[in-house]
């Protein structure tokens, strides 16, 4: 569409500065006034730029599924704008849509063959875990939370790197992670953030660990971040065959604020008599400490480290999940990915280590 | 024109005709129900307020293709003289939900939605023309010559396997095919309402070759708007149409100074420099015989017309002034102009009153309203008739990438035909998954499983034009059970064994007609077609075998259950497993009613997934139920 306001001078100039108080508003993570603002400057021009901004606000407010729908729109509609159908094709893939985005990231390439940003993140898709770093965190398109830390805490400083992922439990008062990844002498210090960019530090809960045999420790984070609503434990383990999720973080080496990648598939059954699982579920190599739900969305496990995909099930965690948490009893509908992803971007938390 | 007073209701009235003639003067009024830009929208794109002084946390969820649907019927069962109509856009730019399956999703909640006539929008062109018929016309999209997977998947058409196309028309008034000179699709549509015929001209703007990819528009010659409109009044009229609805793709932006309510028309959508927007160039020029025109494209809400309000916010004191208004046609006259934001948050009710001697619309009674998802009403009668809703959750299951997920494979066909003994390949297959699902004992400890025939769909795993071997995807799984019954493990006893598999023919134990059970590996069994009801089995032997292992593993001898008719011990007990839909005594099978110690377990479709994915997915060797270890067959038919 032509809007013909784009000839309009001083509104115009109005819109930009609109846009860079909606653009300062998201990266503190005040994600419901860089919606307020975006939707101004949407109202005052028809452009991608605008939309695009508004796709992220509805992300980083936990709104996936309408951030999904809406870019959708925006790369229809703006064929025109490349970036608007890269981020379109990197949110369909982080939700799992692999296939899909991949059909319209080569119809996309298609229109646009020298798009820097189209061309990245065509390199980045043929990795098993795509990284956004470079081109693909400029603005308006940029592909990763904003890093936004709890007041009045310090943040993760430049010399930190994520070494795990972690997965929110007790109602987002504490958090599960590998053994295997916390620093060995625990002098360093710790942080957790979510997939919204949400970051709080954290410390070893001071009232119990699991059993080290478990493979997993507890943190207590010094900020509770919100769980999603109506997040519950599964009642039992996912029967072998049944479908779930795996929500994991690409390894980077960094400590960049990053999307999770969804992967769906079918659990595999019990490993031997040792409690664990197989996981079953097909997902590339990369960080381990990825939750794992079950075909409704709950929350059925964690991914251990190791060279097979292996899971250490809900049955066997549950007593430190906190007496809060609520365990799911009733059967309950499947949950569709895009909601699952929604729901996961609060609950699969990346762990980073400071130096 | 338009909006005459009753001059010759009033004259006749003046001199003494009979008060029932003049009640058939009386003016009618029917109702139009418009909207535009749906875009697929079958889900709710979020919250939206009136307007921007209603703070973010209280803007209500709209939307949603059930919303619209309950919306609609909720106008419509306020008059019975209605039409639903829509100014374009409803496909393309359009969310995963219904991109992925070719926007038949969307046109197939639009025909429940009740939509009769939408003009075509820029997007309707995103695929072409052709595709643009064949989503009017219904029918398979094919791709390299084949019906794509993703299409006529048909859960709002007849039948699965099947598109119907829109049961609305696309009309394209000014979109013309360069070699025939035709329009592509119909220019207009007319509904008759108590006998007066209302016509709508349905059109998109005439930039569009210039927002749409070249292949898109190939062929097509898209002409002026308002010309176009004016050159079909004479057309019309000699058919006795005097009340004209335009249906256009194209709009406008509502201006300073006020807040954009959904029921403004600030500026007169005037541009900021004092120019008429593109839909005010439009009307413009319209023929005065147009009565209403219902536009889109903007994605804004406005309502330029009797009903209009200034809504203001001065030092956070919001006022409400009403304004009539509308946009000057070409006799100066203000005619009605409406817009319904996008993606299904409005719809616009409007109430056209028509003298029905003159045939002319005398008044236009225009609101748009939230398709607000909070109503409690409305939430009831989804309730009542989730039919809409049942559509939506559909695809959004369907969306999931698991259905083209390999779980196993198999070295030659395995339908759900029967042999003579009436034994299927397919259900041995999935008698060993259940069987295998729960023979652990804390999952059952089942020695054997029996699977209702009639639960092995079509065609078996055995898809047309399959190559072997062949790998078996979620979705031809999901073909064969799509039921979601999950398994029950039961204790029989030997003589409840032999009793259920007497009740698999008629005649016995109310039996009424022959269900051959499926039965997993380690049993077998034979039977006598000819022997009296209630006496044809004649051996059942029982081995144990360990389906957990891949081959499967015999741990123990043939046991023989019945031998020569007869059950060598009646009270010996067995763990067997059936789905929950036999447990209840499905399919005439009253005999499992009596089952003791029911432990409920996976469903059947994860059984099998495990099953394959567990034993039979490269890169171990795929399932070859030729392998004498499979046992098959396992039942034998004596004459």
């Amino acid at each position: 569409m032509i809007d013909p306001r784009v000839a309009d001078d001083p509104a115009m100039q109005e819109r930009a500065a609109i846009l860079r108080g909606a653009e300062a508003a998201q990266a503190r993570g005040e994600s419901a006034q860089a919606v307020i603002d975006f939707d101004r400057a949407a109202l005052m021009l028809h452009a991608a730029d605008t939309e695009m901004g508004l796709v992220r606000a509805y992300l980083q407010a936990g709104e996936y599924r309408r951030a999904l729908s809406f870019a959708a729109h925006t790369a229809g509609a703006h064929l025109d704008s490349a970036p608007a159908s890269a981020l379109y094709v990197w949110l369909l893939r982080v939700g799992g849509q692999g296939a899909f985005a991949q059909r319209l990231l080569d119809a996309a390439r298609a229109r646009a063959p020298a798009d820097a940003v189209l061309g990245e993140v065509a390199t980045e898709f043929r990795k098993p875990s795509p990284v956004a770093h470079g081109v693909l965190l400029e603005t308006p398109h940029r592909m990763a939370p904003h890093d936004t830390g709890a007041p009045g805490q310090p943040v993760p400083s430049a010399a930190s790197r994520v070494v795990s992922g972690a997965v929110l439990i007790d109602r987002g008062r504490r958090a599960l992670v590998p053994l295997a990844s916390l620093p060995a002498d625990g002098a360093e210090p710790l942080w957790l953030r979510n997939g919204l960019g949400r970051t709080t530090s954290a410390r070893l809960d001071p009232a119990g660990q699991p059993p080290a045999a478990l493979g997993v420790a507890v943190l207590l984070l010094a900020a509770p971040l919100e769980p999603p609503q109506g997040q519950a434990l599964a009642a039992r383990d996912p029967f072998a065959g049944s479908s779930g999720f795996v929500v994991a973080y690409a390894a980077t080496g960094r400590a960049d604020a990053a999307w999770p990648w969804l992967h769906q598939g079918f659990f595999g059954g019990h490993e031997g008599q040792t409690g664990l699982r197989r996981l079953g579920i097909e997902v590339p190599a990369g960080l381990k400490g990825a939750a794992v739900f079950d075909a409704a969305g709950r929350l059925a496990g964690i991914t251990l480290p190791g060279a097979s995909n292996r899971m250490l099930p809900v049955s066997l965690w549950k007593a430190w999940a906190g007496a809060s948490d609520e365990i799911a009893l009733a059967p309950a509908s499947p949950m569709p990915a895009d909601e699952a992803c929604e729901r996961a971007l609060r609950v699969s938390l990346q762990l980073i280590a400071g130096r | 024109m338009k909006l005459r007073p009753f001059v010759l209701a009033t004259a006749l009235a003046t001199f003494g005709f009979a008060v029932a003639q003049a009640q058939t003067t009386a003016p009618i009024t029917v109702k139009l129900i418009g909207f535009n830009d749906y875009h697929g929208n079958l889900q709710t794109p979020g919250t939206f307020g009136v307007n921007t002084t209603i703070p973010a946390a209280q803007r209500p969820p709209v939307g949603g293709a059930e919303f619209l649907a309950a919306y609609v019927a909720r106008l419509k069962a306020q008059n019975p003289l209605n039409a639903v109509v829509g100014a374009g856009d409803f496909i393309g730019a359009s969310p995963l939900i219904s991109a992925l399956f070719f926007d038949e999703p969307a046109v197939e909640t639009l025909n429940r939605i009740g939509l009769e006539f939408n003009a075509v929008g820029n997007h309707e062109f995103d695929k072409g023309s052709a595709e643009l018929r064949r989503l009017q016309n219904g029918g398979c999209k094919l791709t390299n010559g084949l019906p794509d997977p993703n299409s006529c998947k048909g859960l709002g058409s007849g039948a699965p396997g099947t598109f119907d196309g829109a049961k609305f028309k696309w009309l394209s008034a000014n979109v013309f095919e360069t070699a025939t000179g035709r329009t592509l699709l119909p220019a207009y549509g007319i509904k008759s309402f108590n006998g007066v015929k209302v016509a709508f001209i349905g059109m998109t703007l005439k930039d569009t070759p210039r927002v749409v990819t070249p292949t898109g528009v190939a062929g097509l010659d898209f002409r002026d708007e308002a010309d176009t409109v004016n050159a079909l009044v004479p057309r019309l009229r000699a058919q006795g149409i005097e009340s004209i609805v335009v249906l256009v793709h194209q709009g406008g932006f509502q201006t300073s100074p006020n807040v954009g309510d959904i029921n403004g028309c600030d500026g007169d959508l005037k541009n900021s420099n004092g120019t008429d927007s593109d839909i005010g160039a439009i009307v413009k020029r319209l023929d005065n015989a147009v009565d209403l025109v219902i536009s889109g494209h903007t994605h804004a809400a406005y309502n330029c017309s009797a009903n209009t309000v200034d809504v203001r916010n001065v030092a956070g004191v919001v006022t409400s002034t009403p304004r009539p208004t509308g946009l000057a046609n070409k006799a100066g006259r203000l005619v009605p102009v409406t817009s319904a934001s996008a993606f299904g948050r409005l719809l616009t009710d409007i109430d056209l009153s028509i003298d029905p001697v003159t045939r002319n619309v005398i008044a236009v009674n225009a609101i748009n309203r939230l398709v607000d998802r909070t109503d409690a009403g409305i939430v009831a009668a989804i309730e009542t008739d989730p039919s809409v809703r049942n559509i939506v959750a559909g695809y959004s299951a369907l969306v999931s990438p698991l259905a083209a997920q390999v779980i196993g494979s198999i070295t030659a066909p395995l339908p759900n035909l029967g042999n003579a003994a009436g034994e299927m390949p397919a259900g041995s297959l999935i008698a060993d998954a259940q069987l295998q699902a729960t023979q652990p004992a804390a999952l059952g400890g089942a020695v054997a499983a029996f699977m209702n025939p009639g639960g092995v769909r079509n065609p078996g795993f055995a898809p047309a034009a399959a190559v072997y071997p062949y790998n078996v995807t979620y979705g031809d799984a999901f073909t064969v059970q799509p039921f979601g019954n999950s398994l029950v493990t039961l204790t029989l006893t030997a003589q409840q064994i032999k009793n259920l598999l007497e009740q698999q023919f008629v005649g016995c134990l109310g039996q009424t007609t022959q269900r051959i059970l499926q039965i997993s590996n380690g049993l077998k069994y034979t039977y006598s077609a000819s022997a009296p009801a209630c006496a044809k089995v004649t051996d059942i032997t029982l081995t144990p075998t360990d389906l957990t292992v891949v081959p499967p593993v015999v741990t123990g001898a043939p046991e023989p259950v019945v031998s020569a008719g007869v059950v060598l011990n009646p009270t010996r007990s067995y763990r067997v497993t059936v789905n929950n839909f036999l447990a209840t005594g499905g399919d005439g099978f009253s005999v499992l009613l009596g089952g003791l110690n029911p432990l409920g377990g996976a469903q059947d479709i994860d059984a099998l997934v495990a099953y394959l994915a567990g034993g039979y997915k490269a890169p171990n060797p795929p399932y070859d139920q030729s392998l004498p270890v499979l046992n098959v067959p396992r039942i034998t038919r004596l004459p």
